[in-house]
């Protein structure tokens, strides 16, 4: 099957590779012939690629929650990686589509396909059913850190707290851009794109196969302190209507499952914690509830002092400034997109009300991602303060990716799967 | 009878075979990692469009446009680049499949010999984890706070930073012929140092000072991070190129003879020497003219492009009115003495890249220096010109004239200007005359709307802006004047004399004496004296002005201040 979907791929290469370079030089009296394109021929109709992503979500789910089985999520992993990854060329994805929902949320004319809509939504939902399932065996980006994770090593509590942030960062600045128009950060700057496509910048590879060598002893780093669509997974996974659980029966807290979780994901029981933390836990909580708004101003104002920075990397900010450096002398070359503007006949005035216009944009949308950041952080601090009483170990709602590691290592769930039966506990 | 069913390996077995494969993949894909680098190399180094060696062979094609071998060996030489680029795309595509199968058995391989490893027994109990649940350690709350200022950093420092590379690395503006865009003597920047002196010892917002080579009256011209300026003997003519954020003098460039380049005149007039005429510069090229009627272009490195010769005007004070550029043509005032009754005056305008004359328009004057201007008029572009005894509006286009008006006598120095929708031409023997710039033939008695006619300047054009018109005398003799009405507004004696054009920068007017000394009025309607300096030497050419700068030539040195410089 993948050679059926991959022949009609290396035909397309072929035809395309000689339109790649510019024209030979043959002569004052060679006619170059008129170029002629090969309509575009898709493997599957988009929509069927949703339908694809749906079943695989639900297979993932039936493997986490009524198989439970480790090595079947691994199989759909790859599977997803092949398809999703080598095959689809890791487009459309659901992580990608976020731009495309905050593009059409900034401006209504914008174009917003059904199939990039249900990208965007089936993971969402899955997440609201069955926890992070897209996570644990559909999303070919997950799934290429996930096979060349071998010696997974714990990162100390107070980095991955920190690092945890990013996403969100990431997160605001990718809605920023794509809602401006600015363009597509998260696509631009995919690292694992180009080997899905064999062909990338030697910057993006050499930044792809550096978060696989570090995904080899860190858990899929791009997952955990990167990806910004892990981020509205996350907030769903705490809503959840079925969580993943280590077993469906009671804990012998044996703690095999916290050692051999490669994401941190497993919370231990905290009852005698909680109660002795509890007044501490009280005056943390104020603290927090106070700085709140502070913080939240602050980086909205940092965010809007940087937003005309942001700016400048808009194509139309940046071509406005290139014009004017043209028309002051103080740029010796001209641009193709300076070229293109001034065959346009469009006048340099409303060029630079254009890229005026974009960069209030930038100073507004700046303000809010600061001040998105900002509550994230405060919410942070919140959540920190808060103590929930565990009295077993349990899979974290939100950190947990399902990947189904402690189903295979817990002796309770070993000894239900040998003899069917679920074994007394006595923790 | 059955076979009796295989066995599965023991455990030790598997991870031991498992790591076998494993390091067999491992050793495969470092391969495939290197066959991919090695490749990757082959194909960039055959990439036709950039190739070191067409691109020396289209250089030399381009010198010699005849030849037909240079283009056969490019076509060869392409073709085989092409062909080994496309072989290295296929073996780059075949080695990326290769490295990803050797990573991805390797994985598989690894995985099977560590999930063989036996297990060990219950793990004791941690002191460290990740809980975002657990109340977080002092540690974890400083990560998040660390974490927060980092952004925040980033969001104030790096507008910081780019402000701060802006302001240091560039050097922006441009006055790129006689006294600035449209000849007006405005600066389009009000951020000129006001106290300026650049005598030994009290030098107040010096930037930097640099000796010009030959003498010459020829004002500067900047054009973003370069000065032009000329200098000249009776032998030697040159033009030179400063930067302007250093003073250095980047190139020095004898001007070579063109044709009917002339070797006269022997001797000229002492105040105005060889050098009088002020260069003008697109950017990219830079056009002057000398005292022998030569007119040379050169590109902004200093290789001269083309050099035609005028024939050395009968002028009684030698050439002065500074060439401008419209459109793709140069203009050139050639105003001379009427010889054997005849005019031998002319407006020229050569094509600015070839030096080929576009049109010669006589004109029935006497011996001028004003430079001409472009003015726009309700009806087209025209070209202004003044000498005595006409000011002449000409079609840039065509050299053809559109109007006159006679309204000037005596020798003609100053130049005119346009200001407020009215064109202001003087002469030290003929009033100040605001004419309005439309019109068709004679507009002597139709288009005058004032005449002023006290303290008039010979040699120091007017300054027109801000709703006012300044005149200079040459004895100092100061005097604004209404631009709508012609009423005067204040007169003043600044009590010196004074060949420099005045300026306009902001709400300051700049004049500079003959002896050096730098006055900045207020642009106001009463007199009022915001700073004196001096420049420690005479002066006679006129200001230049760019973002946040003053250029001024003096007798033996090019001057630049800046505020806060020293």
């Amino acid at each position: 099957m993948i050679a059926r979907a991959l022949a009609p791929l290396a035909r397309e290469a072929a035809i395309q590779e000689e339109f790649r370079y510019p024209p030979p030089e043959l002569g004052p009296d060679y006619v170059e012939p008129a170029t002629a394109f090969p309509p575009y021929r898709e493997i599957l109709p988009p929509l069927a690629d949703a339908i694809v992503l749906a079943a695989a979500l639900v297979a993932a789910a039936w493997l986490v929650h009524r198989r439970r089985s480790r090595a079947g999520l691994l199989a759909l992993a790859i599977a997803g990686l092949v398809w999703f990854g080598f095959v689809r060329e890791g487009c459309v994805c659901p992580i990608g589509s976020v731009q495309n929902v905050a593009a059409a949320l900034a401006d209504p004319t914008a174009a917003l396909l059904p199939a990039t809509v249900l990208f965007f939504v089936l993971p969402l939902l899955a997440t609201l059913l069955w926890g992070r399932v897209f996570c644990a065996a559909v999303c070919p980006l997950g799934a290429i850190q996930e096979v060349v994770l071998l010696r997974p090593t714990r990162l100390p509590a107070w980095l991955g707290a920190g690092l945890a942030l990013l996403p969100h960062v990431y997160l605001a600045l990718a809605a920023l851009f794509a809602a401006t128009g600015a363009g597509y950060v998260i696509c631009r700057y995919d690292p694992f794109v180009g080997f899905f496509r064999l062909g990338a910048t030697a910057n993006m590879l050499v930044v792809g196969g550096c978060l696989l060598a570090i995904g080899v002893f860190v858990g899929r780093p791009y997952c955990r302190f990167l990806c910004p669509y892990g981020v509205l997974l996350g907030w769903l996974a705490r809503l959840a209507r079925r969580r993943v659980t280590i077993t469906p029966e009671g804990c012998a807290a044996c703690r095999l499952c916290e050692e051999t979780c490669p994401y941190d994901a497993i919370t231990e029981p905290n009852a005698e914690a909680v109660r002795a933390r509890r007044q501490g836990g009280r005056r943390a909580l104020v603290a927090a509830l106070v700085f709140a708004p502070l913080l939240v101003g602050a980086l909205a104002w940092c965010g809007a002092r940087l937003g005309p920075t942001l700016a400048e990397s808009h194509p139309r900010v940046a071509l406005a400034a290139q014009v004017a450096a043209e028309e002051a002398g103080a740029v010796r070359e001209t641009t193709d997109a300076s070229d293109v503007f001034r065959a346009s006949g469009e006048s340099i005035e409303s060029l630079r009300a254009e890229a005026a216009a974009k960069r209030r944009e930038f100073l507004a949308g700046g303000a809010l991602a600061g001040a998105f950041v900002g509550a994230m952080i405060a919410l942070r601090l919140v959540g920190f303060s808060i103590r929930r009483t565990r009295i077993e170990y349990e899979a974290h709602r939100e950190g947990c990716l399902a990947c189904g590691r402690c189903f295979d290592w817990c002796p309770v769930e070993l000894e239900r799967r040998r003899t069917g039966i679920a074994p007394e506990v006595h923790p | 009878m059955t076979a009796p069913a295989a066995a599965p390996a023991p455990p030790r077995v598997r991870r031991q075979a498992a790591a076998g494969v494993a390091a067999v993949a491992l050793c495969f894909a470092l391969f495939a990692v290197a066959e991919t680098v090695l490749t990757w190399r082959e194909r960039e180094e055959t990439r036709a469009i950039d190739h070191p060696y067409l691109v020396a062979r289209r250089a030399d094609l381009a010198r010699e446009p005849g030849s037909t071998a240079i283009p056969a060996e490019i076509r060869r030489e392409e073709q085989a680049l092409r062909a080994r680029f496309l072989v290295a795309e296929r073996r780059l595509a075949a080695g990326g499949w290769l490295l990803l199968a050797g990573v991805g058995v390797f994985a598989a391989a690894a995985k099977i010999a560590l999930a063989a490893r036996p297990r060990g027994p219950v793990p004791a109990a941690r002191d460290f984890g990740w809980d975002p649940d657990r109340a977080p350690s002092f540690l974890g709350r400083a990560s998040l706070a660390g974490i927060a200022a980092l952004l925040a950093g980033t969001a104030v420092g790096l507008p910081l930073l780019r402000e701060r590379s802006d302001a240091v690395e560039s050097a922006r503006g441009t006055w790129a012929r006689f006294r600035g865009a449209g000849g007006l003597g405005i600066s389009p920047y009000s951020d000129a140092p006001l106290a300026v002196d650049a005598r030994e010892g009290e030098e107040r917002n010096l930037r930097w000072k640099a000796v010009t080579p030959l003498p010459g009256l020829s004002s500067p011209v900047v054009w973003n991070e370069r000065v032009f300026l000329t200098g000249a003997t009776a032998s030697t003519r040159e033009v030179y190129c400063y930067d302007a954020l250093t003073g250095a003098l980047l190139w020095r460039r004898p001007v070579g003879a063109g044709p009917a380049s002339a070797t006269g005149p022997e001797s000229v007039w002492e105040e105005t020497g060889y050098a009088a005429p002020t260069p003008v510069t697109d950017g990219a090229h830079v056009w002057a003219l000398f005292a022998n009627g030569d007119v040379v272009c050169l590109d902004v490195f200093g290789q001269q492009r083309w050099c035609r010769g005028l024939g050395v005007p009968e002028n009684l004070y030698g050439l002065a009115a500074s060439p401008i550029l419209s459109g793709e043509l140069l203009i050139v005032q050639i105003d001379q003495e009427w010889g054997a009754g005849e005019t031998r005056s002319a407006l020229v305008a050569l094509s600015a890249a070839t030096g080929e004359v576009a049109w010669r328009t006589p004109r029935d004057v006497e011996s001028s220096w004003p430079t001409p201007i472009p003015i726009e008029t309700p009806d087209g572009p025209r070209i202004l010109t003044c000498a005595n005894p006409f000011a002449i509006a000409y079609d840039p286009a065509s050299g053809r004239e559109v109007w006159r008006a006679d309204c000037l006598e005596g020798d003609g120095g100053p130049s005119p200007v346009f200001a407020g929708g009215l064109v202001f031409v003087v002469n030290a023997g003929s009033p100040l005359t605001a004419l309005r710039p439309d019109g068709e033939g004679d507009v002597t008695d139709s288009h005058v709307a004032w005449r002023w006619e006290e303290g008039l300047p010979d040699v120091c054009s007017p300054l027109a802006g801000e709703g006012l018109v300044w005149l200079l005398a040459s004895d100092g003799h100061l005097t604004c004047l209404d631009d709508a009405t012609g009423a005067r507004v204040w007169e003043h004696d600044l009590e010196r004399s004074f060949y420099s054009s005045p300026a306009l920068a902001g709400d300051r007017v700049y004049a500079i004496s003959r002896k050096g000394e730098i006055l900045v009025i207020a642009a106001a309607r009463e007199y009022r004296e915001l700073a004196r300096g001096h420049l420690g030497e005479e002066c006679d050419t006129s200001p230049a002005f760019a973002e946040k700068r003053l250029y001024v030539r003096g007798r033996r040195h090019l001057f630049c201040f800046q505020e806060g410089a020293r």
